[in-house]
C-alpha cells in the first residue's frame, strides 16, 4: 500500500474542494430536471459506479491469487473488496435510482445497466454471506475465491452480451443513462477532483478494513 | 515417444471411463432411491399447481407473466434438488472414496452429465404441464421447446458449480439458491425474453437467434469456468 500521510490529506482536501465545486463552480444543465442542477447526481453516481466494478475486478485478481499461492493475505484482500464493492454499489444504485426518479420519473425501469450493477450487488451479497458461513479459515478462502471466480462469468457476460442482446429492446432507454456526454465544466471536476478523491478514499478504506481484518484473524 | 502417445491416449480413456461410470452410478442409485427426481419433481409440480390455481385460466396473463413465471418455476425446481448428488456423496461419507478413485475432472463430467440429464428430463415434464395448466397456446411450439432445451444446460451447470461449493459449506443447504441466483440472472434474462417471444409471435428469424446463441454461449461459458474451478472445490 502507499506510505505515508500525504495521499490521505489529499483525499480529504480533493473531495472537499470537488463537492464545493459541484454546488458552486458547475453551472446547471439545461434539460435537467430541478432547473438543470439534477444533473449533478452524476459528479456522485459515476465514481461509485467506477469504484463498484473495479472492487469486482480486484476481488476477482485476489481470488486468483489466493488460488495460486494459497497465502490467507489474499483471501483477506479478496474479502474487503468485496465489501466495498458492495458499499459503493449500494451508493452508486441509491444516487441511481434517485437521479432515475428526476430524470424519467421512475426509480427502477430495469435498463441493462441498472440490472448490471443489480447483479454486481447480488453477487456482492452472495459473497460476504458464504464467508459468513463457513468457520474454517482455510477452506473458507478457497470456497470463497472460487465463488468469486464463478461469478465473474455473468458479470462479464452481462456487461459485454446482453447489452447486444436485448439492446433492441431498451435502446433509447440504455442511451439515456449511457449518452448526453459530458460538457464544459463537468469534466474537470469529475476527471480532476471527484473521480481521484474517491479512488484514495477506496485506497484509504481498503487499507483500513485490511487491517482490522489482519488483528480479527491474528485474534482468533 | 510412442509409448508416450500411448500413454496419454490410455489416460484420457480412462478419464472418460470414469466420468461415465460415474454417471451410471449416479443414475443406478437415483433409479434405486428416486430421491432426487422425487423432491424435484413434487417442488416443481407444486409450484405449478399453486401459480395455476391463483393465477387461473380467464385472468389473461401477459406473456411476458407466462414466460417469467415458466422460468421462475424451473430455476427454483433446479435450486430444490440438483445439490443432490453432491449432498449425497458427503451424506453417506463416500466422497473421500470417490477422491481417491477417480479425478476430480473425470467427477465433475460425470456429475454435470447426471444433473443436465435429470434437469433436462424435469424440464420436458414441467413445460408441457404448464402449457396445459395455465391454457397457453405458444404460436410456435418448436420454438418454445428448443429455448428450453438450450437454457436448461446453462441452468444446470450453474446449479452444479453452487451445489458442489454448498456441499463443503455443511449445514448451510438454504444458501443454495441465493447463491445461485446472481449467476442465473443473465440466463434468467435472456430465456425469459425468448420464451415470451415464442409464445406471441410465430416469425421469429430477427430476435430469437440472438437470445438462443447467448443462452447457449453462457452454458459453455458457465461449463468451462466450472471444469477449471471444479478441481478447488473439491480438493480436501
Amino acid at each position: 500500500m502507499i506510505k505515508g500521510l500525504w495521499w490521505k490529506l489529499a483525499t480529504g482536501l480533493g473531495m472537499a474542494c470537488g463537492i464545493v465545486a459541484s454546488f458552486v463552480y458547475v453551472g446547471p444543465t439545461p434539460g435537467f430536471s430541478m432547473s438543470g442542477h439534477g444533473a449533478k447526481m452524476i459528479f456522485f453516481h459515476v465514481p461509485c459506479a467506477w469504484l463498484a466494478t473495479v472492487a469486482y475486478l480486484a476481488a476477482a485478481w485476489y481470488s486468483v491469487r489466493y488460488l495460486r499461492e494459497r497465502s490467507l493475505e489474499e483471501d483477506r484482500k479478496c474479502a474487503v473488496s468485496m465489501e466495498l464493492g458492495m458499499l459503493f454499489a449500494t451508493g452508486a444504485t441509491i444516487t441511481g435510482s434517485i437521479f432515475s426518479y428526476n430524470e424519467w420519473g421512475r426509480y427502477w425501469s430495469w435498463d441493462p445497466r441498472q440490472t448490471s450493477i443489480l447483479v454486481i450487488l447480488l453477487i456482492f451479497a452472495a459473497y460476504l454471506v458464504l464467508r459468513d458461513a463457513l468457520a474454517d479459515p482455510e477452506k473458507r478462502a478457497r470456497l470463497c475465491s472460487v465463488y468469486a471466480l464463478t461469478a465473474m462469468a455473468p458479470g462479464m457476460f452481462l456487461i459485454w452480451v446482453v447489452p447486444r442482446v436485448v439492446s433492441s429492446l431498451h435502446g433509447d432507454a440504455n442511451q439515456a443513462v449511457v449518452g448526453g456526454g459530458l460538457s464544459g465544466s463537468y469534466r474537470p471536476v469529475l476527471y480532476g477532483l471527484i473521480l481521484p478523491s474517491f479512488i484514495g478514499l477506496f485506497c484509504w478504506l481498503f487499507e483500513m478494513r485490511l487491517r482490522i481484518k489482519r488483528l480479527e484473524d491474528m485474534e482468533q | 515417444m510412442s509409448d508416450w502417445e500411448t500413454e496419454e491416449q490410455r489416460c484420457k480413456a480412462s478419464w472418460i471411463d470414469a466420468a461415465i461410470a460415474i454417471f451410471m452410478k449416479d443414475v443406478r442409485s437415483e433409479l434405486r432411491s428416486r430421491s432426487a427426481l422425487s423432491s424435484i419433481l413434487l417442488f416443481a409440480v407444486t409450484a405449478l399447481v399453486v401459480v395455476g390455481f391463483s393465477v387461473g385460466i380467464e385472468s389473461g396473463l401477459s406473456s411476458t407473466v407466462q414466460a417469467a413465471l415458466l422460468w421462475i418455476v424451473l430455476f427454483f425446481a433446479a435450486f430444490s434438488g440438483l445439490s443432490h448428488v453432491f449432498l449425497h456423496e458427503e451424506e453417506s461419507g463416500t466422497s473421500l472414496a470417490l477422491r481417491l478413485t477417480a479425478s476430480p475432472s473425470a467427477i465433475y463430467t460425470g456429475k454435470l452429465m447426471f444433473n443436465q440429464a435429470l434437469l433436462c428430463g424435469i424440464a420436458f415434464l414441467v413445460a408441457p404441464l404448464y402449457l396445459l395448466l395455465l391454457d397457453i397456446r405458444p404460436a410456435s411450439l418448436g420454438a418454445f421447446l428448443l429455448v428450453i432445451l438450450i437454457g436448461c444446460p446453462g441452468l444446470g451447470a450453474a446449479a452444479t458449480v453452487v451445489a458442489a461449493i454448498i456441499s463443503r459449506a455443511k449445514g448451510r443447504g438454504a444458501l443454495y439458491g441465493a447463491l445461485g441466483f446472481p449467476l442465473l440472472l443473465p440466463l434468467l434474462f435472456m430465456a425469459v425474453h425468448a420464451t415470451r417471444l415464442t409464445l406471441v409471435s410465430s416469425s421469429l428469424g430477427s430476435e430469437l437467434p440472438h437470445d438462443l446463441i447467448g443462452l447457449g454461449a453462457f452454458a459453455v461459458m458457465v461449463i468451462t469456468a466450472g471444469a477449471l474451478l471444479f478441481p478447488y472445490i473439491w480438493e480436501e
